[in-house]
C-alpha cells in the first residue's frame, strides 16, 4: 500500500451527492485482470462531457478530491479507487463514505477523510472562487487545514499507522496464524467444507 | 446485563482476538469468490509466496462475465474469456472448488450458496461482491468486501476490522395484496436513503418478514447495501430450517439435531440495544419503481415524477436534477405513461425459482408487449433446470421472452448483455445508476411482478389491477 503523510496540494471539486463506483470505474474495465493502469479511465463516461473538472487542466495537478456526501456507493469494486490513486489522488474529503469504498481506500493508502457539511461548503466555497486554493493534509496529527479553516479527521490508529509506514495487513494478521488454526480447530463440526 | 442482538451473538462468536481498540481479527467461515474481483488477490499472493490458508472454506464459481446465451460457442469477448480463464487456473493452482462454465451448480454466487446449504445461519460469509449481503437471510453475518480484503481472506481466513454499529429495521403489519419484498426493500431504502445504513449491519424483523420464504427474504437482505449497510440479516427461525433441510451440504443425521439447536439461539434478545431503529408499515406500500439514478430515488405506481427542487440539500437536488436529465423524465409526468423497450428479470435479487415462478404467473397466456425485448436469465443452472422442468420456459418462451443461462447478466452488463443508449429497461435487478446496464441505457428497478406486467403493456401498470392467478 502507498505510504503517506503530510502534504499540501490543491483540490478537485465534485459537488454531486451519492457519486457511485459505477460511475467512478465502469463495469467494461472490471474485466481487465491487471493491478495497475485504471488511472485513464477514471470517471470515462462523465469525463466525456467537456465541462467535467476531470478535464480541467486548472484542476490537473490536484492530489485532494472534495465530493457530496455518500461518495463511493454501490458496488464493492476496489478498482474504483486504483483508479482514483493512479489518476493521482491521495486523499478524499466528503461528508459521507460508502462503508466498502472507504476501506478499499484506506487498503490501498487513498485517505478518505470525513468532515461536516458546513466544512464540506466552505471548501467547495473556496475552490470555487481561487481554484489555487491549497489545502495541508496531515496524516500523522489527523487534521486538515485550508487557509483559516482547520479541522481533526478520524481514522483508527490501526489504519493510520498502516497508511504512515505503508504496512500490509496480511503480514499483521498473519502473526496470529497459531490462534487462527486453534479458533478453525474448534469450530463446531457441522459447518460446510468445501473439500475434504 | 443487557441483551445481545442477533450480530453481537456472531460477532462474538468469531472473534479472535482484539489487535487494537477498533480492530478486531474476525474468523471467516466462508469465502465465496468469482471471476471479476480475483485475479489481482490470487497475483498478490504469488509474487507475495503466500498460499490459499483453508482451501476448504472457499467457493469459486463464474457469474459476472459469462454470456447468458448459447454457451457451447464460448466466450467471444477476449477479456472476459481470459478473466474466466484466470479463475479457473487460480482454482486449479490453490486447491479452490470451482463450479465452473459447465458446472450443472454454476449461477451467481448469491444464488448458489443458499441453493447448495452451503449458506448457514451463524455463519460469517464474505465475497468480493457487495450483494453478498443476500446470505444474511439465514441469519449469517454476510458482507461485501474489496480484491484487498479478498486477498486478506484466502491468506488469513480471516479480517482485521472495526465492529459495526447495529439498526433494526421493523416492519410492522403484513404486506397486502400485490405488494412483494421488492416493493417493500425499496421503500426501506427510499426512507433511510442510500447512505442511512453506513456503518451498520442492519436487522430486519417483524410479522411481514416473519411470514416471508427464504427467497423473499433473500430479496430484501440482498438490498441492504443499496441503503448503505454492508449486511443485513434475519434471525432464523423454522423457515430457514425447512429450507436447509437435505440440502447438499447442510449438516445431516444427528449434526442436524446440534445444528438446529445451537442456530436457534440466534435471534436478538428482547433486551437488546440496537444503536439505531426505524419502523415501517408494510400495509401502506403501493408497487414501487425507481424513478432516478440511485435506488432511493423511488416512487409508487401511481405517483408523480417529483421535481429537482423538492431536495432540501444542494448535493441532492443536483444528484435529481442530473437524474431527471438522464431518465429523459419532467417532473409531473405519470410513471405509468413512459414507454418500455427493455424488460429484465433476473439477478441474485430476484433470479430465484420463486422469482421466476411470480412472473411466469402474470405472462401465462399473454404476449410480449410490440417492439418491446424481454428476457429472463435464472439466477443459477438449478433454478434453470427447475424452471423448466416445471414448464414456466415455455409460458415465457411462448409470450416472446428470451429464455436464458444463469449469470449475472444485465443487471450490471458485463457480458453482452447491455442496454442501448437510451433504451427504457423495467428491470428487476439492484442498481438503476447511469450506465449500470449499458451506456446510456435507462433502468426502472420494479418486482418481478410488476416487470413481468410492464412486458406484456408495454409500460409500467398496477399490478393490483391485473387479473392472474398467484403463483
Amino acid at each position: 500500500m502507498k505510504k503517506l503523510n503530510n502534504f499540501n496540494s490543491t483540490m478537485l471539486p465534485l459537488k454531486m451527492s451519492n457519486i457511485d463506483t459505477d460511475q467512478i470505474m465502469p463495469k467494461q474495465f472490471l474485466k481487465r485482470v491487471e493491478r495497475s493502469g485504471y488511472g485513464q479511465y477514471l470517471f470515462h463516461d462523465w469525463k466525456k462531457e467537456k465541462e467535467f473538472p476531470l478535464n480541467n487542466k486548472i484542476y490537473s495537478k490536484a492530489k485532494v478530491l472534495i465530493a457530496g456526501t455518500n461518495f463511493g456507493t454501490g458496488s464493492s469494486r476496489e478498482h474504483a479507487p486504483w483508479g482514483l490513486q493512479d489518476w493521482g489522488f491521495d486523499a478524499i474529503i466528503s461528508s459521507k463514505f460508502a462503508d466498502i469504498f472507504k476501506l478499499n481506500s484506506i487498503n490501498i493508502g487513498l485517505v478518505p477523510i470525513e468532515t461536516t457539511e458546513d466544512n464540506m461548503n466552505l471548501l467547495f466555497r473556496k475552490v470555487t472562487s481561487n481554484p489555487n486554493t491549497e489545502i495541508k493534509i496531515s496524516i500523522n496529527d489527523k487534521s486538515v487545514t485550508c487557509e483559516e479553516l482547520e479541522f481533526d479527521f478520524v481514522i483508527d490508529d490501526f489504519s493510520q499507522n498502516r497508511i504512515l509506514n505503508g504496512i500490509d495487513k496480511i503480514d499483521i494478521s498473519l502473526e496470529y496464524s497459531d490462534m487462527i488454526e486453534d479458533f478453525k480447530y474448534n469450530r463446531s463440526s457441522w459447518l460446510p467444507k468445501l473439500t475434504d | 446485563m443487557v441483551g445481545k442482538t442477533l450480530f453481537d451473538k456472531i460477532w462474538e462468536q468469531h472473534h479472535i482476538k482484539s489487535i487494537d481498540a477498533d480492530t478486531n481479527l474476525l474468523f471467516i467461515d466462508l469465502h465465496l469468490v468469482h471471476e471479476v474481483t480475483s485475479p489481482q488477490a490470487f497475483d498478490s499472493l504469488r509474487i507475495n509466496n503466500r498460499l490459499v490458508k483453508y482451501p476448504e472454506l472457499t467457493l469459486a464459481t463464474v457469474d459476472h462475465g459469462i454470456p447468458t446465451s448459447n454457451r457451447a460457442l464460448g466466450i467471444k469477448d477476449p477479456l472476459s474469456k481470459k478473466q474466466i480463464e484466470a479463475l479457473e487456473h487460480n482454482c486449479e493452482e490453490f486447491g479452490i472448488t470451482l463450479f465452473g462454465v459447465n458446472d450443472s451448480r454454476q449461477g451467481i454466487v448469491h444464488v448458489i450458496g443458499p441453493e447448495q446449504g452451503i449458506t448457514q445461519p451463524g455463519m460469517t460469509i464474505v465475497c468480493g461482491d457487495s450483494h453478498t449481503a443476500t446470505h444474511g437471510a439465514f441469519g449469517s453475518l454476510a458482507f461485501g468486501i474489496g480484491t484487498s480484503e479478498v486477498e486478506h481472506v484466502l491468506a488469513t481466513q480471516t479480517l482485521a476490522m472495526s465492529k459495526p454499529k447495529t439498526m433494526k429495521v421493523e416492519v410492522l403489519g403484513e404486506l397486502q395484496n400485490g405488494i412483494t419484498p421488492k416493493d417493500l426493500i425499496l421503500r426501506i431504502i427510499k426512507k433511510i436513503g442510500t447512505g442511512g445504513g453506513a456503518g451498520h449491519v442492519i436487522e430486519y424483523s417483524g410479522e411481514a418478514i416473519n411470514g416471508m420464504s427464504m427467497e423473499n427474504r433473500m430479496t430484501i437482505c440482498n438490498m441492504s447495501i443499496e441503503g448503505g449497510a454492508r449486511a443485513g440479516m434475519i434471525a432464523p427461525d423454522e423457515t430457514t430450517f425447512n429450507y436447509l433441510k437435505n440440502k447438499n451440504y447442510a449438516p445431516k443425521k444427528s449434526s442436524w439435531d446440534q445444528a438446529v439447536s445451537a442456530w436457534s439461539e440466534l435471534y436478538s434478545d428482547e433486551d437488546a440495544i440496537f444503536d439505531k431503529t426505524i419502523q415501517i408499515n408494510a400495509e401502506e406500500l403501493e408497487p414501487s419503481i425507481s424513478w432516478g439514478t440511485n435506488p432511493s430515488q423511488i416512487i409508487s405506481i401511481n405517483d408523480k415524477i417529483p421535481d429537482s427542487n423538492d431536495y432540501l440539500n444542494e448535493a441532492d437536488r443536483e444528484a435529481a436534477k442530473r437524474a431527471l436529465d438522464y431518465m429523459d423524465l419532467s417532473p409531473g409526468q405519470k410513471i405509468s405513461e413512459l414507454k418500455l423497450d427493455r424488460v429484465f428479470i433476473g439477478s441474485c435479487t430476484n433470479g430465484r425459482i420463486e422469482d421466476l415462478r411470480n412472473a411466469a404467473a402474470i405472462v401465462k397466456g399473454h404476449k410480449v408487449a410490440k417492439n418491446l425485448e424481454a428476457m429472463v436469465v435464472p439466477g443459477s443452472t438449478l433454478v434453470k433446470k427447475q424452471a423448466e422442468e416445471e414448464g414456466l420456459d415455455l409460458i415465457f418462451k411462448n409470450a416472446g421472452f428470451d429464455w436464458r443461462e444463469a449469470g449475472c447478466s444485465m443487471c450490471l452488463g458485463m457480458n453482452p448483455d447491455i442496454l442501448a443508449p437510451g433504451e427504457r429497461c423495467a428491470s428487476t435487478s439492484n442498481r438503476n445508476y447511469e450506465g449500470r446496464q449499458g451506456v446510456g441505457g435507462r433502468t426502472h428497478l420494479v418486482s418481478p411482478e410488476m416487470a413481468a406486467a410492464a412486458a406484456i403493456h408495454g409500460h409500467f401498470i398496477d399490478i393490483r389491477e391485473f387479473n392472474y392467478e398467484k403463483a
